[in-house]
């Protein structure tokens, strides 16, 4: 049953899906999602037999608008805190492994 | 004296007010219970004694020189582990967060600080809110107090059972397709979602933003009115934060004024509900009958797609909010990456436990190019269809009654291999957060095996009030009200 | 450049807005603080942090618009822009996709004219849009590792995209020089480059001269001063162009410039077109920009350089070497137009202001002990010729200094040129007879060889004679 649901979609690239989401999978978590997710995309198919012509989409519950604030600023909180989460800091910058120029 | 654990928050308040017992006190019997149940029940993921003691001692100290600030004065109220306290863990149970302390704290939990509530204890939940048992938890499984073999509902099951074994009077959970409702129906607890927009989100680990609302878990209605009069009303901070100040129910809870039009929709009433839930449902429609509330079916067509716009939605928007996730400026950073990008993937993969990555995936999908249109902005719009459901049924009816859940609290690992099996546990929950209603489960009954059975009430935007007060003359009519588990404690006894 | 090949260049322009706050952040920004404090748990992405927009934000990119004459959306929204990066906390980005607060527009630019006293062509170059968006924070290389300051995250920023409607560095160059100076005039930036104010990059690419078609665009990046934008471009096009002559396909790539050495690499580690999966963000709600709040913020935009320059030339007879150093700082453009309330003639209070008093003043005008009354004051005292030209540039220095009323000064010093006409011919008269070398070479045609008789009057006077009545004479006297 895995593998019809799987062969509807095929499209389903996990590999590429990982890229995206920048989150490592190695080849069995990709056999086991792969299946998993091709039923859920399976079940959510259904939303295809709706009418929905015309119809705005919903993006907020709350029909809200301009909601602003003015432009006054406020003391910043002292870095401490924050620093000391952080796993890796020199100088009061946050370091990370050497990142390839974008 | 009641033994303490089983007093609900109104019932401290009574005692504490009246100088019978004090905070302290309190806290301490707590401590005591927690520590005596937690090796079964495990709602907890950390919890620490020093500062709710001193806590306490600071909500006596304000009592002793008049300063008492309401009615949660001194109460203890446990938190889920998806709000943030300064200076505190914050962890939505999660691998990917451990050690990390907030440097801030959340407008809800501050509220609730101002309203002289002993805040203490880090719940445990689903890992990001993902998940309808608590098995999803990076950390341990948390078990129903009234059944340690069978799961206490989720995302919010440490919050559900802290309050049915006695842990805590009032718990904080959220919600974003059932999260409190649910694991308050498995555990026989009141738990209610109020209206989206009405207590603020900041501070609130995001999983799915149009979606996700704090809310009380707890063993009255009364102590549900407390939690939101402490909780709700403007904040600045959250832009979708509707305007208006704190309410004030919890004076409010009389039986509601003249009979009211009870819709009963018939889309909650189909195959996958167990024979049991359904029976107790039918005997609460008739006890409001009975009350002199009129009882009718109603239609919402569009229910039966309710997980389907959920788990598209809300999976997109989970991909987004879990993207600073990634061991850069807090939380575990994985060892030996090659490059600060080769950084971003072994943490995640490493920090996430299954259901979290399977949704990010599923979220990245139905965003991604070519994908859009078909599934996300497809979603969207049936979405809107579900409100409008809504909008017409209301137009008729002032309330809707369903069961909280298809069926009763499963035993753990039953579906825990099944996603689409675990997700369709939401089916009756999922569409009042899609439209940003209000709603709410009571206590109705047990099952044959004497597992609880939770009743929920929906209503359209900022009716609160009437659903409390129906919720209360269900209660005055019941014997639910400040109900804790039977829980065999470390010295094997009963409480 | 050979005129086989047209360049086609289009433009995206971030620009900081000078606001108080950050974006979504009440957080303050300045540049060169400490790293990592300028932050707040929503700059740092701390797990329930949400954004709040920032109402002055929106105000002057609406104020942008209106200058730039584009169409104002009447509701605006906001997306999630998303990509994973270090110095981008959420590892998405608050944007504007598809409905942001501007559309079209353009930007009026001026191209060098044949000589500096001429005005050159002026052109519009079309925008497509301008939205809104937060700043990411500085990421700086350190070889083993990087290091993060999220002090600049969250600054609002304007993204400015033009048309492909550029088609030389040069005119690419005005435009930043345009931009730049109208958005200072309004006081919707300070655009200093350096200060990564304002960031440009550039797609490039050439086509056959009259082809409609579009190349293969390059995309040109690190462009970090405004001449660095030209240079980079330049050195671009002939790049494309060498390689197409060559017969060589051009590919679609993103390019750095290295200003340093004079040329563009290919940047290594730039994957594939990204992905950013763009969806409204349900954090933040449409922001509704009514007629009545498009009018209040039109009411107070200055009037744009160019039209200003417009009127100086046309109503007000100015030179356009003077008006266009005019409108280079409205400050000065300000205080020269308050000369003119003052009395001043435009011509004369025109060119103290452009040239003798900007050559003087240090910092800003309004720091001056003197101001416009002072200015208009002198331009008439020149008017009237009461003093020369010299006398005139030396009360000026002196005043910009130490303050003190013109006329009151002159009248003290007598500083007065003198033109009495009968005087001044006595010495006209002496000074010939003294010249005989000088009177004899201006005979013979040298036209020049006239000032130093002039000069001998003018000794004699202490400087303090009218020159021009001097000319006059002298040249009256020696045409017996």
């Amino acid at each position: 049953m895995e593998d019809s649901a799987t062969a509807r979609h095929p499209e389903l690239d996990l590999e590429a899906l990982g890229r995206l989401a920048r989150i490592r999978l190695r080849d069995e978590d990709r056999a086991e999602f792969q299946p998993q997710l091709a039923r859920i995309l399976g079940y959510v198919e259904q939303l295809s037999r709706v009418e929905v012509e015309g119809v705005e989409p919903m993006t907020h519950p709350v029909p809200l608008e301009n909601i602003l604030r003015p432009d006054r600023a406020v003391a910043p909180d002292s870095r401490e805190a924050y620093l000391d989460n952080a796993p890796a800091t020199r100088n009061g910058e946050v370091i990370v492994p050497r990142v390839i120029e974008e | 004296m009641t033994a303490l654990h089983t007093c609900t928050a109104g019932d401290l308040g009574t005692l504490l007010d009246r100088g019978e017992v004090g905070s302290l006190e309190i806290t301490e019997h707590l401590l005591a219970r927690l520590e005596a149940c937690e090796p079964r029940i495990r709602a907890f993921l950390s919890w620490e004694g020093e500062d709710a003691r001193a806590r306490a001692r600071a909500s006596d100290e304000r009592r002793r020189r008049g300063e008492s600030r309401g009615p949660l004065e001194g109460v203890p109220v446990a938190l889920k582990d998806i709000v943030a306290v300064e200076g505190q863990p914050l962890g939505c149970a999660s691998r990917i967060l451990e050690g990390f302390r907030s440097p801030y704290t959340a407008t809800a939990v501050r509220r609730l600080e101002e309203a002289g509530a002993v805040v203490f204890g880090r719940l445990n939940m689903d890992e990001f809110a993902m998940g309808s048992s608590t098995e999803n938890s990076g950390y341990h499984p948390t078990a129903n107090p009234w059944d340690n073999r069978r799961v206490p509902g989720g995302s919010s099951g440490g919050s559900a059972a802290a309050v049915a074994a006695g842990e805590a009077p009032i718990a904080l959970g959220s919600d974003t397709g059932g999260s409190i409702r649910q694991p308050a129906a498995f555990c026989g607890t009141v738990g209610l979602k109020p209206t989206y927009g009405r207590i603020s989100r900041y501070g609130l680990v995001a999983f799915a933003s149009s979606l996700d609302q704090i809310g009380p878990l707890a063993r009255s209605v009364e102590d549900v009115a407390l939690f939101l009069d402490a909780t709700c009303g403007h904040d600045p901070r959250d832009s979708t934060s509707l305007p208006g100040g704190p309410p004030a129910w919890a004076g409010r809870l009389a039986p509601p004024e003249g009979p009211l039009r009870l819709g009963v929709p018939r889309e909650f009433f189909g195959e996958g509900l167990a024979p049991e839930v359904r029976e107790a449902v039918e005997k609460a429609l008739r006890f409001y009958e009975q009350a002199g509330h009129s009882v009718e079916e109603v239609d919402l067509p569009h229910a039966e797609y309710g997980v389907a716009v959920y788990y598209i939605v809300a999976t997109a928007e989970a991909s987004s909010n879990l993207a600073r996730f990634d061991g850069i400026r807090y939380g575990q950073r994985a060892p030996g990456a090659e490059d600060g990008i080769d950084l971003y993937y072994r943490t995640r993969e490493e920090g996430f436990g299954p259901e979290v990555v399977r949704r990010i995936l599923l979220g990245t999908y139905v965003l991604s190019s070519g994908y859009y249109d078909a599934y996300y902005l497809r979603a969207q719009k049936v979405r809107t269809l579900v409100q409008r459901d809504f909008e017409e049924v209301f137009a008729r009816v002032d309330a809707l009654v369903s069961p909280t859940t298809p069926t009763v609290a499963f035993r753990e690992g039953d579906k825990i291999d099944d996603p689409l099996a675990m997700y369709l546990n939401d089916i009756y929950t999922i569409p009042a957060n899609l439209a940003g209603l209000p709603a709410l489960s009571v206590p109705c009954g047990f099952s044959p095996e004497g597992m609880p059975i939770g009743l929920q009430l929906m209503g359209p935007v900022l009716a609160e009030e009437r659903l409390l007060q129906l919720a209360r003359q269900f209660e005055e009519g019941h014997d639910f009200r400040g109900q804790v588990a039977p829980v065999e404690t470390g010295e094997g006894r009963s409480s | 450049m050979s005129a086989a090949w047209e360049p086609v260049i289009g433009l995206e322009v971030h620009v900081q807005l000078g606001t108080a706050s950050k974006m979504f952040s009440p957080v303050p920004y300045r540049f060169g603080e400490e790293p990592n404090t300028l932050i707040d748990p929503v700059v740092w992405a701390l797990p329930g942090s949400l954004p709040v927009i920032n109402e002055e934000a929106v105000a002057k990119t609406v104020q942008l618009g209106l200058l730039l004459g584009c169409e104002i959306a009447p509701v605006c929204k906001w997306d999630r822009k998303n990509y994973f990066y270090p110095d981008s906390p959420k590892n998405y980005q608050i944007s504007q996709y598809d409905q942001p607060v501007c559309r079209h527009g353009s930007v009026e630019i001026e191209l060098a004219g044949p000589s500096r006293a001429e005005m050159g062509p002026h052109r519009e170059v079309r925008l497509t849009r301008i939205h809104l968006e937060e700043d990411v924070g500085k990421l700086t290389h350190y070889g083993k590792d990087s290091g993060v300051d999220y002090n600049r995250a969250g600054t609002p920023l304007v993204e400015i995209v033009t048309e492909p409607d550029l088609h030389s560095a040069e005119e690419a160059y005005a435009f930043l020089t345009c931009l730049r100076r109208m958005l200072v005039h309004a006081g919707l930036s300070d655009c200093d480059m350096e200060k990564g104010q304002l960031r440009c990059d550039a797609n490039i690419s050439l086509r056959p001269a009259g082809s409609g078609k579009l190349g293969t665009k390059v995309e040109l990046k690190n462009l970090n001063s405004i001449s660095g934008v030209r240079d980079g471009i330049a050195h671009e096009i002939r790049r494309q162009q060498r390689e197409l002559e060559r017969g060589n396909a051009l590919r679609q790539e993103t390019r750095r410039w290295d200003a340093e050495k004079g040329q563009t690499r290919e940047m290594r580690g730039k994957e594939e077109a990204h992905d950013y999966r763009y969806f409204p963000d349900p954090d933040l709600l449409p922001v509704r920009i009514s007629e009545a709040w498009k009018a209040e913020l039109a009411a107070t935009l200055p009037e744009r350089p160019f039209d200003r320059q417009r009127r100086y030339l046309e109503r007000l007879g100015l030179p356009y070497s003077t008006a266009t150093v005019l409108i280079g700082e409205r400050e000065v453009a300000d205080f020269f137009e308050a000369c003119l309330t003052e009395g001043g003639d435009p011509v004369i209070a025109g060119n103290l202001v452009a040239n003798d008093l900007l050559r003087e003043r240090r910092g800003s005008l309004a720091e001056l002990p003197i101001g416009p009354a002072e200015v208009a004051e002198l331009a008439g005292l020149l008017a009237h010729r009461t003093i020369a030209h010299a006398t005139a540039r030396e009360l000026l220095a002196e005043i910009v200094q130490t303050g003190g009323s013109p006329s009151a000064l002159v009248r003290e010093r007598g500083l007065e040129q003198r033109s009495d006409t009968g005087e001044l011919e006595a010495l006209c008269r002496e000074a010939i007879e003294n010249s005989p070398k000088a009177v004899a070479q201006y005979r013979e045609g040298n036209a020049k060889a006239i000032n130093a008789v002039k000069g001998q009057v003018m000794k004699a006077t202490g400087g303090k004679a009218d020159p021009q009545v001097v000319n006059q004479l002298l040249e009256k006297l020696l045409a017996d």
